[in-house]
Order: structure tokens, then C-alpha cells, then sequence
């Protein structure tokens, strides 16, 4: 009997497979970076006798390996389609995709919110020391908490997930109560915007952060609190003041970056200036930048991200509007304060932003010579006891 | 290293493939020598100086198959206590002193990490030994033959636990077919598609339920399931790739494992589960104990020492102990006490029972200690407050590989060779076995959730 070619077709192509890729993954340029993980590609391994000798060589090498496969990306990117569209998973690379928005998986559990006095107490430390300080130059700190987009739209889990709900009110009770206690103003976004309903456009659908119609209401509760509290007058923007433009571009946001940008949810960038333009310089880390509040895309092509907002993550950030009449501001926080300062400039002589995930000087020290009238933290509910 | 590595299947295999094949099969000695090296470098990626351990294994059980040929028992006792010395040191020694210092004796705890595999070529050293004393087998003049048969790659961390009289002969005379060769190769195709599809996506439900602080009975039940059929389809997983590879290298180690889940009770399922180990304490602890042939108090002995065996041979932890126990129990039960019972119940009764009992045993193993037994067990019978919705959430993320899962664990393959005319079944079987290479390799890009079960024992 004629034997079939079957069984040597497919030693072939097993064959062919393993050496392809073997050789396809030595000869291809290496990347740094892998894009949608937002984290450096593992470098490869430096041989040290005490590496070797525990074996972690080796696995340096296999991680190295497989971060630097051929086609990495693309061959994640299918495996990310096949979990949201063909297995219809209801959580995918951590992201909970059965809602009409994307949030954070969180696992199941309730348990005691016994700890959360201790921990705003130990939050409220460093506030209070600025606070001290401050008060020797007639300033004031404020401390600005806003939901993360998880705990914003915590309704819009499915019924059958843990929407962690159960946490965040006290959680706002105890900084309450703690930034009281070292006379911080703790002005509460989550419950401001619950007070609204939670407009839905207030915040991203495949992002962490709010957008600028969110950042606007916080900008406008965080202006009123200082006027209130130290009797100024401060410019107070409104939405008929700004001009809104809604981008083109495909907006890949947080969420969706972590499903290779195959669940967009029908989000898009919308920026905001103001229709009578603030004059203003600028300068990144001690040095003189383009006077620009936005990084925008050259083309409509390209992807826009939450990072259009003042460019991004900075260490150090002066907007300067040339207006010594009006008060000083150091707003301190993370990725946050990005698409608020493009609106709180307006209010202030100076906005200083701080970073402090970026910022190499020691903040305390900052403050003490600057002298704001105002300082501003700003910090999401998922960081507040970090 | 593990075979579902990228560094195992991208540069070890095919590297081991070209040096083996460029030489001439008349130069049996020069493969071997390959297959040697490469195993011994496959063991040295774990650690150096555990690879000076299986040296010293390999060095001990050839002089002991030298001394103990002709039935020279001393030298069997020697060579039985020298295994059991290294063996014991480095898995049990902390065990037992954390035990002796819970006593409140004055002992220090000392810090002893694991070998991969040691359990596994510990035994094979053994097996040697025994079967040469027995005059089973002829012991080996040439070192470079025990070396090659205890560390022998495919087989090294994992199983199965293969004795020397089985591949005795291959070791110097095998013949490399291309048909072996190829249907080799599709069992290996297989054996990683279980473990990267199914045992690990099903391991991700496991760790799930069995790390939450409260379960309901249905999420607690799904994650038993999840972790029933992580541990099967890794373990066989790994089996079907050890031996699809000892094909494509000319070697025929025996089965592991014959559809565990289709069993009707406890026996049944211990005839059909990880059948190498089961044999290897039949023939060399159970049977020289007297098995079932003494009167019934040493037959209760005699299985109770195997099981208790069996048990602190997958751990030491109490957990594995009382696991080997409850199904010493069970086996007694069927055995002596319900054995009539379970003959004259319908066939999906005695499935059902069967399939309880393996889960419940599977509870036991999974958990890392008593405590957490109670509370798992606790959850499953329904007195453990759970979070609503969690057994919907398992359901909807992992259904569809609990579907998958039980259709694996059914002979399919079996079914559609019955029913496939040979035309089809040529092509559809490498088909499908290219297919989920491919589907396997998505995986191990896109997962770092890789872990092997059976590479700890």
C-alpha cells in the first residue's frame, strides 16, 4: 500500500517550526521596550558565577528569551482576540471586559475596614508636616481625592463581580477625618461626583483617569475650597469659558493599551483651552519648554493617549503666567494633575507641579523655599495609603 | 528547564535533534554520548550543584549494580540506604526537624532546597539496583549506559518512572524509525497542548478558588474541578511529552496514564493514575511485603505502608500523609467492606462516587496545610460564607476549558480512530497536532503562568 506523505509533511513542518523561530528570534533586531506592557524587554543576562551557580542564569536567559521572541507582539495581540472574542472572557490581561466600559479586576472577598483610620492617619503625616510649615508663610495645603476610574464606575461591573464598593466610603471617612485632624482640607471627588450620579462623561471608558470634563468639576471644587478657606477670589473656570475638541485620533487608553488596543469602547480625547488665552511660559525640570499645555498627533492617524495632557509624567513642571498679583500653586501627584493643571493655570501666578514618582529633590526642602501661597495634593483613591 | 520553555523548545531540542541525527546510527555509542551531555546540561539549568547530587546518584547505584549482581544482599542494603539517605536528607530533613521542634525538642530547622526531580531518579537508581539483584537484569560495565538511564531527559524531573528492565535494551541497541520518530513528535504536540492550554489555563481557575478568603459550595466545587483537571492535564501532559520525545529518540518508556477519569472506583482509578509510580511500590515495597497473599491484619498493613509511602513521596507536609491515608482507607473500603455494594450499583452511580472521591483526594493534595483542608472541605459543603457571584465569574472565564477539559479526559482519540476512515485519520491527526503546537506556543508567548506540578517532587 502506498504510504501518505502525511506523517513526513508534518515532521517537516515541526522541523521547520522549531528552527524558524529559533532563528527568526536570534537574527530579528531586538526591541527595549514592549509598548502595550508599558515596561522594558528583559536585557540579556550577564554571566556571574553566583547566577550560575544557583541556576538563576538559566532563567535569566529563558525570560530574555521570551521577551524577545519573534513576532512577540503580534502573536500576544491574537491570543488577546481570542480571549475577548472567541472565549468571550469576562477578564482579560486583569481588564473586566463584560461592561460597556473597562475596569480593574479586583477578586472577590470582602473583609474589615478596621485599618483604614490607621492607615489615612499614617497618609496624613506628610500632608500635616507641609501643613506646619506652611502655615510660617501665611500657605495652606489641600488635598484633593478623586476615584480612580474602577471605584467611579463601580456600578457598571457586572452583577456577578466584586465591585469593591464596600470600601471606599470609609475610605473617605478616615481622610476625612485624618487631614482634619492636621488641618488639611480633604476635598472628596468620589463623593462630589456621586452627588452628580457619576456623570458618564467625566471619565474614560478604557482609561484609569477622568477626562477633561472630569478634571474641569475637580478643578472647579478644588478652586472654590481655596477661595473659601483663605479668603481669595480666584478665577473659577466654566465650561461656556473653554473650548472643547474632541480628537479623531484612535485613543488608546490605560485599559484598553492592556488588551492591545482591540477594545475601544467608542472612547475618544476630547481637550479643552480657553477661548480668552492666558499668556504663559513654561519649564520642564528647570528648563525652558514650549509654552504648550498639550502633546497633540501630528496626523489624525495616530494614536492619542491620556499623556496629551501637559505631555505626560514630568518631575518637575512650572507654568508661569506673569501675573504677581495672584497667588502661587504647587500641585503634587501623579499622572492625575495632568489634565487638571491644563485648566488651573488660569487661577494662579505660578502653577508648580511635582511629581513625585519623577521629582529627584526632596519635596519639603522645595516648598520651604518657594513659599506658595497654595499647595494642592492630588492623589486617586487607589494611592491613597501608598 | 522545562519543556514548555522557550530555551527547551527553540534551542535544546533542536540542537539535541542535529547533533543526534547528523551521526550515523552505527555510532550508537556517539549518540548516546549526545543525548548524555544534553541531558546532564538539561539537568545543570536548574542548578550546578544539584547536578553534582545526580552524580553522586549515578556514581552510587553503578557500583551498587556492580556489588549487588549474584544477589549479594549487604550490598543491596548498602545501595538501598545510600538512596534513601540522599533522598531522605534532602526532602524530608527539614519536615522532620520542623515537626521535632513543634514537639518542643531543642533542634534547629535547617534550610535544605529541593532538587528538581530527585524523587523521580532517586527511584530509577533504585529500580536499577533492585532489578540486578533480582537478576532481572545484567548489571551495566560501562557507566556511561547508568548515567544515560537515570538521567535520561525526557523522563528526568517528571516521570515516568521508568524501569531499567525496559529500556535495558535500548540503551545499546534501539533502532530510530522515522514512523516513531513522527508519531513521537505528535505526542509531544499533544502532551504540551495539554499543558499549556488546559492545565494552565485550568490551574488559573485552581489558584483562584483555592486563595480566596471565602468560597461558596458551587465556586469551591469548580475550583476542585479546576484543579482536578490542572493536575491531570499537567502531569499527563508532561508524560505524553516525555514519551512522544524517548519515541523520537528511539526509546519505548510505558504508559502513565489510561483515562484516569473514566474510572468506577478508587482501585480502578489508581490502575489508570500515574501507572509507573503505582508499579514501581507494587513490585518493589507492596509485593515484598507479601501483598494480598497473608492474612487480612498484614494486608491492611501492607497497603497502609504503600499509601502512607505513596503520600510523603509527593511532599512532605502532612497534607501529602493524610492524602496517602484516606485513599489507603478507601482502598481497604472497596477492598473489604463495600466492594459487593459498589458491583451491583449502575455504572454512573459508581462513575460518580469514583469522581467525588478523586476530587476530595485532590482537595487534600492541593492544600498546603490541615488547615486549610478543613476550610476548603468546609466551603464545599456549603458552610463557608462566599462572595455572590464568584461561581458565575469561574463559570463564564473558565467554562469553556472545564468543557474542554472533561472531553480530553474522554478517549476521543480512541472514539475517532474507530470511526474515521484511515484517509481522514492520516491527515487529521498531524493536522491537528500542528494546530496546537501552534495554539501551545501562543500561549507560552502571551502566559507567564508556566509552572510544571510534578517538577517539585
Amino acid at each position: 500500500m502506498k504510504k501518505s506523505i502525511a506523517p513526513k509533511l508534518f515532521v517537516g513542518c515541526f522541523c521547520v517550526f522549531l528552527a524558524g523561530v529559533a532563528a527568526l528570534t536570534l537574527l530579528l533586531p531586538k526591541a527595549d521596550s514592549s509598548y502595550y506592557e508599558n515596561r522594558s524587554l528583559a536585557k540579556a543576562p550577564e554571566f556571574t558565577w553566583e547566577d550560575f551557580l544557583s541556576g538563576e542564569y538559566f532563567s535569566q536567559w529563558e525570560t530574555y528569551l521570551t521577551d524577545h521572541v519573534a513576532l512577540r507582539s503580534y502573536l500576544m495581540k491574537v491570543q488577546t482576540f481570542l480571549q475577548l472574542h472567541i472565549l468571550h472572557q469576562p477578564v482579560v490581561s486583569d481588564v473586566v471586559t463584560d461592561s460597556d466600559v473597562l475596569l480593574g479586576y479586583h477578586g472577590y472577598g470582602t473583609w474589615s475596614m478596621d485599618y483604614a483610620a490607621d492607615s489615612a492617619k499614617t497618609a496624613a503625616e506628610e500632608p500635616g508636616a507641609w501643613q506646619a510649615a506652611a502655615e510660617d508663610w501665611g500657605g495652606q495645603v489641600y488635598y484633593l481625592g478623586l476615584p480612580e476610574q474602577y471605584s467611579y464606575f463601580e456600578d457598571r461591573y457586572p452583577d456577578y463581580m466584586e465591585n469593591r464598593s464596600f470600601v471606599y466610603p470609609p475610605i473617605e471617612e478616615a481622610m476625612e477625618d485624618a487631614m482634619g485632624e492636621v488641618g488639611v482640607p480633604f476635598l472628596s471627588m468620589y463623593t462630589r461626583y456621586r452627588e452628580e450620579d457619576c456623570p458618564r462623561e467625566y471619565y474614560f471608558a478604557t482609561d484609569h483617569h477622568y477626562t477633561i470634563y472630569g478634571a474641569l468639576r475637580a478643578c472647579q471644587e478644588a478652586l472654590a475650597a481655596i477661595n473659601d478657606t483663605q479668603g481669595y477670589a480666584l478665577y473659577i473656570p466654566q465650561e461656556e469659558d473653554l473650548a472643547f475638541t474632541t480628537l479623531p485620533n484612535p485613543f488608546l487608553g490605560s485599559r484598553n493599551r492592556k488588551l492591545f488596543g482591540l477594545e475601544d469602547k467608542g472612547d475618544l480625547l476630547t481637550v479643552a483651552e480657553y477661548k480668552e488665552a492666558v499668556p504663559f511660559t513654561r519649564s520642564d525640570n528647570g528648563k525652558p519648554s514650549e509654552a504648550s499645555l498639550l502633546a497633540l498627533p501630528a496626523t489624525e492617524e495616530e494614536t492619542v493617549t491620556y499623556n496629551a495632557f501637559m505631555g505626560g509624567d514630568i518631575g518637575e513642571t512650572v507654568i508661569d503666567t506673569h501675573r504677581e498679583d495672584l497667588p502661587t500653586a504647587v500641585v503634587i501627584g501623579e499622572s492625575f494633575t495632568n489634565a487638571l493643571e491644563t485648566l488651573l493655570y488660569a487661577s494662579f501666578d505660578e502653577v508648580h507641579s511635582i511629581d513625585p514618582r519623577h521629582f529627584t529633590g526632596d519635596i519639603s526642602a522645595y516648598l520651604a523655599e518657594l513659599q506658595p501661597e497654595v499647595i494642592l495634593i492630588v492623589r486617586d483613591n487607589s494611592a491613597y495609603f501608598s | 528547564m522545562v519543556f514548555s520553555s522557550f530555551s527547551f523548545l527553540f534551542l535544546f531540542l533542536p540542537a539535541l535533534l542535529v547533533l543526534y541525527y547528523l551521526q550515523p546510527a552505527r555510532w550508537r555509542t556517539g549518540r548516546n554520548l549526545a543525548l548524555l551531555l544534553f541531558s546532564l546540561f538539561f539537568y545543570l539549568c536548574g542548578g550546578p550543584k544539584y547536578l553534582l547530587l545526580m552524580l553522586a546518584s549515578i556514581l552510587i547505584n553503578y557500583v551498587s549494580g556492580l556489588l549487588v549482581e549474584g544477589g549479594r544482599k549487604p550490598a543491596l542494603i548498602l545501595s538501598m540506604a545510600a538512596n534513601l539517605a540522599l533522598l531522605g536528607y534532602f526532602k524530608y530533613a527539614m519536615f522532620l526537624m520542623e515537626n521535632l521542634q513543634a514537639l518542643g525538642l531543642p533542634v534547629s530547622v535547617p534550610t535544605i532546597a529541593l532538587p528538581v526531580g530527585i524523587s523521580f531518579f532517586t527511584f530509577q537508581g533504585m529500580s536499577y539496583v533492585i532489578d540486578v539483584y533480582r537478576g532481572d537484569a545484567k548489571a551495566d560495565r560501562s557507566i556511561l549506559g547508568v548515567a544515560l538511564y537515570i538521567s535520561l531527559f525526557p523522563q528526568l524531573v517528571a516521570g515516568p518512572i521508568v524501569r531499567y528492565t525496559t529500556v535495558a535494551w535500548e540503551l545499546g541497541h534501539r533502532q530510530e524509525r522515522f514512523d516513531d520518530f513522527y508519531a513521537g513528535a505528535v505526542r509531544f504536540c499533544f502532551g504540551l497542548a495539554k499543558k499549556m492550554l488546559l492545565a494552565n489555563n485550568l490551574g488559573m481557575l485552581a489558584d483562584e478558588a483555592f486563595s480566596a478568603a471565602g468560597l461558596s459550595a458551587g465556586a469551591a466545587w469548580l475550583g476542585a474541578l479546576g484543579y482536578t483537571g490542572q493536575i491531570y492535564f499537567d502531569f499527563s501532559g508532561y508524560s505524553d511529552m516525555a514519551i512522544g520525545l524517548g519515541w523520537m529518540f528511539g526509546f519505548h518508556f510505558e504508559e502513565n496514564f489510561n483515562y484516569p477519569y473514566l474510572s468506577q472506583s478508587v482501585s480502578e482509578f489508581w490502575r489508570r493514575w500515574h501507572m509507573s509510580l503505582s508499579g514501581w511500590f507494587r513490585d518493589y515495597v507492596y509485593i515484598p511485603l507479601g501483598g494480598s497473599r497473608c492474612g487480612l491484619g498484614k494486608q491492611v498493613r501492607n497497603v497502609l505502608v504503600v499509601w502512607m509511602l505513596t503520600g510523603i513521596w509527593h511532599g512532605a507536609a502532612w497534607n501529602f500523609f493524610l492524602w496517602g491515608l484516606y485513599f489507603a482507607l478507601l482502598l481497604l473500603g472497596e477492598r473489604f467492606v463495600w466492594k459487593g455494594f459498589l458491583t451491583r450499583s449502575p455504572r454512573a452511580v459508581r462513575h460518580v462516587y469514583a469522581m467525588v472521591l478523586i476530587v476530595l483526594g485532590w482537595v487534600l493534595f492541593r492544600c498546603e496545610s490541615l488547615s486549610a483542608v478543613g476550610s476548603y472541605l468546609a466551603a464545599m459543603a456549603g458552610f463557608s460564607e462566599g462572595a455572590a457571584g464568584q461561581g458565575i465569574y469561574f463559570l463564564k472565564q473558565y467554562g469553556f476549558w472545564l468543557l474542554a477539559g472533561a472531553a480530553a479526559s474522554l478517549p476521543v482519540r480512541d472514539w475517532l480512530k474507530a470511526k474515521l476512515p484511515e484517509q481522514i485519520q492520516t491527515w487529521a491527526m498531524p493536522a491537528a497536532a500542528l494546530i496546537l503546537l501552534g495554539f501551545g506556543f501562543l500561549q507560552l508567548i502571551s502566559s507567564t503562568f508556566n509552572p510544571f506540578i510534578y517538577y517539585r517532587f
